[in-house]
């Protein structure tokens, strides 16, 4: 891993469009600022991971779970695909 | 029109026009940007059916079915991959865990909501900042699970 010391105010450029800077630092804490285009998604690493866990179960055990039917309020009707076959 | 050889479904055959489009993937499966619902309107649990990899999809639900005053706090920017969008405009799907040996013991993933945009259909899935909502909330209340958990085990019974 590559291991860099920066001072609050100071920033690291990850290829040639994503900016994090050091905003803060306070005891343990570092705040960090990122830039990034709209297409990269930023994460707290923990949450990530937590998700990625969870919807990989869910398509896991989806695969030979029976599905019960649960009352439906149809609130998302108009997203569904229409099925030709 | 996209043909697809659905492990749940079987072949479906759906419009371009129908399909999601998730511009960053979703989080463990970040390669697929193309995904379908497919349900009906009786059953609160539809499927979020991959429309690259048939043998990928994931119960989901609207988050009425699991907690009526659901308010989901997402930041502006975990937004951003799909672009601005009306609050009218948002539906909110939730990521269910069904375990198969005790689908009545079923779990919703609040924390991190999909936010779909109904005009543009694009969608992406966030995280929640509400400190209440957890990755894994029980969905059915006592008298729901307990009638379910019959009919599983009355099904099983009968086979």
């Amino acid at each position: 891993m590559l291991v860099l010391s920066r001072k609050p105010g100071e920033a690291l450029r990850i290829g040639d469009d994503v900016e994090i800077t050091v905003v803060e630092v306070k005891g343990d804490m570092v705040r960090l600022g990122i830039q990034a285009p709209r297409t990269v998604q930023v994460w707290r690493k923990e949450l990530w991971e937590a998700i990625v866990a969870e919807n990989q179960k869910a398509a896991e055990e989806a695969l030979t779970a029976k599905i019960p039917a649960i009352p439906a309020s149809g609130g998302v009707s108009d997203l569904l695909a229409k099925k030709k076959k | 029109m996209i043909q697809l050889n659905s492990t749940r479904f079987g072949e479906l055959e759906v419009d371009e026009s129908d399909v999601i489009t998730f511009p960053v993937g979703i989080p463990g499966f970040e390669e697929r940007h193309a995904w379908i619902l497919v349900g009906d309107d009786n059953n609160a649990i539809i499927w979020m059916q991959s429309a690259e990899d048939g043998a990928l999809a994931l119960p989901v639900t609207t988050p009425d079915a699991v907690k009526a005053d659901y308010n989901a706090q997402i930041p502006r920017e975990a937004l951003e991959p799909i672009g601005e969008m009306s609050e009218d405009d948002a539906a909110i799907l939730i990521v269910l865990s069904i375990p198969p040996d005790k689908p009545w013991e079923m779990t919703a993933n609040l924390k991190a909501p999909i936010v779909a945009s109904r005009s543009s259909r694009l969608a992406v899935q966030a995280i929640a900042l509400n400190e209440e909502y957890g990755f894994r909330c029980p969905v059915l209340d006592d008298g729901m699970r307990e009638k379910i958990r019959e009919q599983a085990l009355a099904a099983e019974k009968a086979r």
